[in-house]
């Protein structure tokens, strides 16, 4: 597929499934949003490694084909995310890694930098800021603790398509196909799921020091492009401005017309992420 | 936002909780990246937890500061995650006292290893992992590293040469040019759960009573609170101290002074 390859990496007693694009440059870890999967931003995934970048995507604890949490009401906060990752890179990186983080993968990004800066490179961010409103919170922890089944692919397929129209993104037939595949699960039933651990909607009730990243943002000491949506209902303007005003190595870029949910597939965000990896490539690493 | 440590990086030992924990708070809270150590794991996962809960990142190591394996392998872990150490506070120690007669041989050499062994270790390390950019080693040493009483001998010698080690790594890194400040902090009685232990076996008391019996001894009339002494930890560890090295901080409430 694409010159990627996959592999289960023990952390633990359980595994992460990671999808690695070698290559001799500079390594850029993609980590997805909350409910994603490390096939989300395949086309980024690609585009970085033909600009000569080995590039690792895993899927999250308890998303796509890594194994759940051990600690189901708390292993999926940042916290204990981070520790996760931090073996992860052990086994699959060497030195610190470029991150690039869509919503949770985001934040999780900030968490890294803020807590172990020599980890990170630079950081990436789409679309996540420092807090989420309550409201935002409980809907999300209701929505995920519950996630809908479906007697076939094809339903699955048009629910997916829904969400994104709901969420005012659009997405070619095609995309929507390799979305639908990387989302999905079969069930016992032989139904189809979505492939998350319902228990990641945990995160929202035990660990709200994750909606509440100032602490680490102001400890982010890498260089950082934050990424907003114009159309966000997730990062607002005035906390994107005050996240850059915190920190002098911050770059605040507005994609006109996105909204909170996009995998990163427009030329334009592509250009704009990988150009400002290359510039901060080259700082105090071998390449 | 800048603190008085801010983005400097503070390796705390034996901090999952008591005094060591109120210095990781004070530290962070002014802005340091706090990596908090102990032999006790539990007790140091949850407190990091609890102080990202509070709003301060703070990663927690095991590491049994006496065994200088360990401290080869935190230097290691805090240079791969953190990127260097800009503070490193050698604040494991205690442990229980006896009197001469009483203690055996094996009893006072353990306490020695976790009062003086963690401090020179803390020394040795710290300044491999410093020499090349400067910092300040603040090792915690006590008003028992001061004066003498019965019924702590071991634990006195311990942080007695606690307090000369400081002053003799302070000249080799001032002579060597590292740009590297070490200095000893004296805590009086502090209540935490092993300070109020010690003077419940010293007195023979319960917890107030002791309490009671050693505030009595501070002309400042009371025993001191964790942060009193982290106040303390935070001065020496930002550049406000950048004359002080080979020096004592007494934080005692004139325990000492009479």
């Amino acid at each position: 597929m694409d010159g990627a390859y996959s592999r289960l990496i023990p952390i633990g007693a359980e595994r992460m499934h990671v999808r690695i694009w070698d290559a001799d440059g500079p390594t850029v870890m993609i980590a997805h949003g909350v409910t994603g999967t490390s096939a989300d931003h395949t086309p980024l995934a690609r585009n970085l490694r033909a600009r000569g970048f080995r590039v690792i995507a895993p899927d999250a604890p308890g998303c796509g084909r890594s194994d759940p949490s051990i600690d189901p009401e708390n292993g999926y906060g940042l916290g204990a995310m981070a520790v996760t990752v931090r073996r992860l890179l052990d086994s699959v990186a060497d030195g610190p890694v470029h991150w690039v983080g869509a919503s949770k993968g985001g934040a999780l990004g900030i968490r890294m930098a803020g807590e172990t800066p020599a980890r990170i490179a630079s950081l990436v961010l789409y679309d996540v800021g420092t807090t989420l409103p309550d409201a935002m919170r409980s809907v999300l922890g209701e929505r995920l603790g519950g996630p809908p089944r479906f007697a076939n692919m094809g339903a699955f397929r048009e629910h997916v398509g829904r969400f994104f129209e709901r969420a005012g993104a659009g997405l070619s037939s095609d995309r929507l196909d390799e979305i639908t595949i990387g989302w999905s699960r079969r069930l016992d039933d032989g139904g189809v799921g979505y492939h998350y651990d319902p228990a990641l909607s945990n995160q929202f009730r035990n660990n709200p020091e994750d909606f509440a990243l100032w602490p680490w943002w102001d400890r982010v000491a890498c260089p950082a492009l934050i990424m907003r949506g114009e159309r966000s209902n997730v990062l607002s303007a005035a906390e994107l401005a005050e996240m850059a005003a915190r920190n002098p190595r911050a770059t605040a870029h507005t994609v006109p017309g996105a909204v909170h949910v996009d995998m990163l597939d427009s030329a334009e965000m592509q250009t704009t992420i990988i150009d400002f990896i290359a510039a901060h490539a080259g700082q105090g690493e071998e390449v | 936002m800048t603190g008085r440590v801010q983005d400097k990086v503070a390796v705390i030992t034996g901090a999952a909780g008591g005094l060591g924990l109120a210095m990781v708070e004070a530290l962070g809270r002014e802005g340091a990246v706090v990596v908090l150590t102990d032999i006790d794991a539990a007790r140091g996962e949850a407190s990091a937890k609890a102080l990202a809960g509070s709003g301060i990142p703070a990663r927690f190591v095991r590491h049994d500061a006496t065994v200088p394996e360990e401290w080869e392998r935190l230097t290691a872990n805090v240079l791969a995650n953190e990127g260097r150490i800009d503070v490193l506070v050698n604040n494991a120690g205690g442990g229980l006292d006896m009197d001469i007669e009483s203690m055996d041989f094996a009893h006072y050499k353990r306490m020695i290893a976790l009062n003086l062994d963690t401090a020179f270790l803390g020394c040795k390390y710290g300044i491999t992992a410093m020499k090349g950019q400067g910092g300040s080693i603040i090792n915690i040493s006590s008003v028992g590293g001061l004066i003498g009483t019965a019924a702590l001998p071991a634990y006195s010698a311990g942080k007695g040469g606690v307090r000369l080690l400081t002053k003799c790594v302070a000249a080799h890194c001032g002579q060597r040019g590292y740009g590297i400040r070490v200095n000893s902090v004296h805590p009086g009685l502090i209540r935490t759960a092993a300070g109020v232990e010690v003077t419940r076996m010293a007195t023979g008391l319960d917890e107030e009573g002791a309490v009671a019996a050693f505030a009595s001894l501070h002309p400042i009339g009371r025993v001191g609170q964790p942060h009193e002494i982290a106040n303390g930890v935070v001065f020496l560890a930002s550049d406000e101290s950048s004359f002080m090295t080979g020096s004592e901080l007494v934080i005692d409430g004139g325990y000492t002074a009479v």
